[in-house]
């Protein structure tokens, strides 16, 4: 009876802390994304990818507070042909921890290559929050290659496959050489590469884009003048930016005794080779501090803006900042992958070319 | 003038007497299309990149910085 009475209470105690462990768990929150421009109808480094993501409670009602931690992971590398932008494949566009105010998150980034994005975004109650639960949420958007760019390559296209193959059809058509010297033609051929291929050396250092060249250390700090006792602080990252890699960023709000200062910030990027705002987010910072990793794309000088809106206040401070982003010289293997492709297709039209005349030539001398 | 004329000649000369038959020709143009097209395309020395960089990113295949 004793026996049969201790396994009824912890039998009834095992019920109860199930019963209440379910009863008192908070349920997840709620995160939804809502594009503003039409994914369709985006083209890589023209058009940006404008969404808001949403944070809501079971009910749905916002989210007053969370920390997001937000990843946007570039579209993988492809098999056959490379995109413009290969060391971007498969890289991280941003990766940063954010507090979100109001349950609203808006991004804005213009995508740089075709294919598949994977955001991902964790939502984590701040403090002695327990009215969700982190909650852990993914999506993909899929961007497709710009219009004018497929146009642009099945122009290319054409005119190479017409070069080659007739460039082909004229060595058909024409007389076959009596004697054979290999050694000349292998020389010939051997003579070519090696006048081209020198210059695929870590020569990638122009003025406009700088892939592998080193570019001086950077100022480490921007500050805006002091405005009603408030100053903007931006801290740059030591080494400047490189493509393919995350760059962290730092600002502050102090006021006139250095103290920080709880701000809403809107953080931008302005690439400056052709004046387009390639990123910009917002959010809120009770601490004073904003902190975001992200990565410049493409190996040029960008124009960093930061806004900072004090407290609830309308008026802002504002710091702008121009940063040179290292670019990086493509992988060998997206060099490999279109060069191949390029130099197939030429030598298939270079040998359609060759029969063609072949059998012009066989049909002309079988008539004559 | 006239000695780059006759050297023209010269060489076109010489060049028809090559001994290749169908096959080399059609290599040796392969391999000129190819460092061609790895000049424009895909090297990197900074004054044929900058020149043809915005035609590279056209061509939605041509890898860049």
């Amino acid at each position: 009876m004793r026996q049969f009475m201790q396994v009824l209470a912890s039998l009834l105690f095992f019920a109860s802390s199930l019963m209440s462990s379910f009863a008192f768990a908070a349920p997840a929150a709620r995160v939804s994304w809502e594009p503003v421009t039409p994914i369709d109808s985006i083209r890589p480094q023209l058009d940006p990818l404008t969404l808001v993501i949403r944070l809501s409670d079971a009910e749905g009602r916002a989210l007053s507070q969370a920390a997001v931690h937000v990843r946007l992971e570039a579209p993988q590398t492809q098999t056959l042909v490379s995109t413009d932008f290969p060391v971007v494949e498969g890289s991280a566009l941003f990766d940063s921890r954010v507090v979100v105010k109001d349950g609203l998150l808006p991004i804005k980034i213009v995508p740089p290559i075709r294919g598949s994005y994977r955001f991902v975004v964790d939502v984590d109650p701040i403090g002695q929050d327990a009215s969700f639960a982190p909650t852990r949420s993914e999506w993909q958007a899929q961007v497709g290659e710009n219009p004018a760019k497929k146009k642009n390559l099945v122009i290319f296209m054409s005119i190479l496959i017409g070069l080659a193959a007739g460039s082909g059809l004229v060595l058909g058509i024409t007389r076959p050489a009596r004697t054979r010297s290999r050694g000349l033609v292998l020389g010939a051929m051997l003579g070519t590469f090696a006048l081209g291929l020198p210059s695929r050396s870590d020569a990638h250092g122009d003025e406009e884009h700088g892939p592998g060249q080193t570019l001086e250390s950077q100022a480490k700090s921007v500050t805006t003048p002091s405005r009603s006792g408030l100053h903007l602080v931006l801290d740059l990252p030591t080494e400047h930016p490189r493509v393919g890699n995350l760059s962290a960023l730092h600002v502050a709000l102090l006021d006139a005794q250095n103290q920080l200062v709880p701000a809403r910030i809107e953080l931008s990027f302005t690439q400056l080779e052709h004046g387009i705002e390639v990123f910009r987010t917002e959010a809120w910072t009770p601490s004073g501090t904003f902190d975001w990793q992200g990565q410049f794309y493409d190996g040029s000088s960008h124009q960093i803006t930061v806004r900072a809106w004090p407290g609830e206040q309308a008026e802002s401070l504002t710091l702008t900042t121009t940063i040179e982003v290292e670019g990086v010289a493509p992988p060998p293997l997206a060099v490999a992958k279109s060069f191949g492709s390029l130099l197939a297709l030429t030598a298939a039209a270079v040998a359609l070319g060759c029969w063609l005349g072949l059998s012009l030539r066989n049909r002309r001398e079988l008539t004559a | 003038m006239n000695s780059v004329y006759t050297q023209a000649k010269r060489h076109l000369r010489i060049t028809r007497r090559l001994p290749l038959n169908l096959f080399h020709k059609s290599a040796i143009v392969v391999a000129i299309f190819g460092v061609v097209l790895y000049t424009m395309f895909f090297t990197t020395t900074p004054l044929v990149h900058d020149y043809f960089h915005e035609l590279r990113h056209s061509l939605m295949m041509i890898p860049c910085h």
